[in-house]
């Protein structure tokens, strides 16, 4: 990832899920419920409709997991966020444009006059 | 008599910093972005009669200058933002599944998912009038790389047709919807890393 966000940044998830995961974690990726496999049907489906399948695995892990319960509302909360961002005109680089380039903008719109 | 014009150049001008930087973050070469901001306050000028009020004026303004940026988009003699990323999925070290940095080889997650992201409660209209939320959103999507960067743009912000979108990224429509999945997970990553430890 390019991103400055390393993920050693992040917490380790809780004590109590890691010692699930080691009695759980192979049975539920061998039925296609893991937890990543939840966390990418999480955001597919705002990209594109789930199968029946993948409706049954998201929906099936989300009740048995509560590590992951949440994962697909944070995509729609984060994808409102910028969707309300962008709308604003707040989304772009801090940095506004060179005063010069700003001048040039406006003696192009003097010059077609009105 | 005829109806004073509906905004004056000084008017149009107040938005001008607005539109560069709705431009900015759909294309990373500054020059094309001057050049489409432009485009759209000559436009917007040209055709004030036609502005109606029944939007706001930012608003009418976004709505061309989004037009204008698709088109620019579809020119396939002029992608500069695109000529530098790899045509090939996987080949670009940017690319990789930001997955693989989530998760463990049994599909099981190294970080929490729930910590750093208790800002998302917040209501989007609100949330992003806060400063640090707001810096936060403008870094982790510029971070993204140029393929994922364009194709989230498109889709999830100019509401394009998925295969739209992919042209415009100049990506497979098949793999499209997994490339925007891999965006996804990288701004909630950058995101979640910015929610446990502002800086």
């Amino acid at each position: 990832m390019s991103c400055t966000c390393p993920t050693h940044d992040l917490p380790p998830p809780p004590p109590g899920y890691r010692r699930n995961q080691k009695l759980m974690a192979a049975p539920m990726r061998w039925m296609g419920l893991s937890c990543r496999r939840h966390a990418t049907l999480s955001a597919l489906r705002l990209a594109r409709p789930l199968t029946a399948l993948e409706t049954v695995q998201l929906h099936l892990h989300g009740w048995m997991c509560g590590m992951c319960r949440r994962v697909p509302d944070q995509f729609d909360r984060i994808a409102r966020l910028f969707q309300a961002a962008d709308e604003a005109g707040l989304l772009g680089e801090v940095a506004p444009p060179d005063p010069a380039v700003r001048e040039a903008w406006r003696a192009r719109l003097r010059e077609i006059g009105g | 008599m005829a109806s004073p014009p509906p905004f004056d150049i000084d008017d149009l001008m107040g938005h001008a910093d607005a539109l560069y930087a709705f431009a900015m973050t759909r294309m990373r070469d500054h020059h094309h972005a001057q050049e489409l901001v432009q485009d759209t306050l000559v436009a917007a000028w040209k055709k004030r009669d036609g502005f109606d009020g029944r939007s706001a004026l930012r608003t009418w303004l976004i709505g061309i200058l989004r037009h204008k940026i698709l088109d620019f988009h579809r020119s396939s003699a002029r992608t500069p933002t695109l000529q530098a990323a790899s045509r090939t999925p996987g080949d670009n070290p940017d690319e990789r599944d930001p997955l693989d940095l989530l998760f463990d080889a049994r599909g099981s997650w190294k970080v929490d998912p729930n910590a750093g992201l208790d800002f998302l409660a917040e209501a989007p209209t609100e949330a992003i009038h806060r400063s640090d939320i707001l810096e936060w959103l403008r870094h982790c999507i510029a971070e993204l790389p140029a393929r994922w960067r364009v194709l989230f743009t498109a889709r999830e912000l100019d509401h394009a047709e998925m295969a739209e979108a992919a042209a415009l990224a100049e990506v497979k429509t098949t793999s499209a919807p997994v490339l925007l999945t891999r965006a996804r997970h990288q701004l909630r990553a950058c995101l979640q890393s910015f929610g446990i430890r502002p800086r």
